[in-house]
């Protein structure tokens, strides 16, 4: 290519060259969406083996359909939401179900772990109470409050209403807060 | 439950999420380049230039029906419907060409030399 265009280029006009045969746009794309699929199949899914299966996935049906884009169509990134939530949806449909009375103990108490813990600590109890979440409240929660969302494009994605995406973000919600107010001394949560 | 159980929920859990944001899983580099690869096995092609006849003796399967220029464009779709299942489905990524080559590079998916693609359906 006579000018490098690719980092200004809109995911939707990359995808339009890479359909034309350029390289360079595919790996650019790959490079800011593959770990958009990555992230959220980890964040569902809570395994790495499944989550990069999914994330490749993913990108292989985004390949395979380059050709026929219609730029007057959804977002490639809202497409790619998509697929990916309904990749895992398929997965943690194969699993064995796990209810939201599965309450995670407490982390074990060193002697002085009273102290505060540090925010990957949070991280990591996030992510745990979310694998308890039925899987619709769980890709909602992760949509609105990890991927930052908004309600209207979480509705395009999981083929819900908007008021249906807010039900589920709320319910989604309250089991959280059910499963992390149990450890909130654990973690260093300091609200009096 | 009441609204301002509802409030101290929402900012215990803000505090959560604000730390999960901040640590995103990061996808491995052995994942980058399988995806990286997927990608260049089924990039499509640019379309062949329009092949030249040229008279000479050999199998053409242009032959078969009249000469390309005697085809419409629905029997030319039929004839690319013949040559994908001779030719393998590599070379038309849209089609299946997403079933083949997901471990090997674009070189070795290819069964055709670059361009010869449709060129050798009239030409010797």
């Amino acid at each position: 290519m006579a000018l490098d265009l690719t980092g200004e280029a809109s995911d939707e006009a990359l995808l339009v060259l890479y359909g034309n045969g350029d390289a360079a746009a595919a790996r650019e794309l790959s490079a800011r969406l593959a770990p958009l699929c990555h992230r959220v199949a980890m964040r569902m899914l809570a395994d790495r083996a499944e989550a990069e299966d999914v994330a490749q996935e993913a990108m292989l049906r985004l390949w395979r359909i380059a050709g026929q884009w219609r730029s007057d169509e959804a977002r490639v990134s809202t497409w790619l939401y998509r697929v990916t939530a309904n990749l895992c949806t398929d997965r943690l449909r194969r699993r064995r179900g796990v209810g939201i009375d599965d309450i995670p103990e407490p982390a074990d108490g060193q002697p002085g772990v009273a102290d505060r813990m540090m925010a990957a600590d949070r991280a990591a109890a996030l992510e745990k109470a979310l694998s308890l979440l039925p899987e619709r409240q769980r890709q909602a929660v992760i949509l609105r409050h990890l991927e930052g969302l908004s309600n209207p494009e979480i509705a395009q994605i999981m083929e819900i209403g908007v008021e249906a995406v807010e039900s589920l973000t709320a319910r989604g919600k309250r089991a959280l807060a059910q499963a992390l107010a149990g450890r909130r001394e654990d973690l260093g949560y300091d609200h009096d | 439950m009441t609204m301002t159980d509802r409030t101290e929920d929402d900012a215990l859990l803000e505090d959560f999420f604000v730390a999960a944001r901040a640590r995103p899983p990061q996808p491995s580099a052995g994942l980058m380049a399988r995806i990286v690869a997927d990608a260049a096995a089924l990039a499509p092609k640019p379309p062949a230039p329009a092949p030249r006849r040229r008279t000479g003796g050999g199998w053409r399967i242009g032959d078969f029906f009249g000469g390309w220029s005697a085809m419409g464009g629905l029997a030319t779709a039929a004839v690319a419907g013949v040559w994908i299942g001779f030719a393998g489905a590599d070379r038309f990524g849209s089609v299946a060409g997403g079933m083949l080559g997901l471990d090997q590079t674009e070189s070795s998916v290819n069964l055709l030399p670059d361009g010869a693609g449709l060129a050798l359906l009239t030409d010797n």
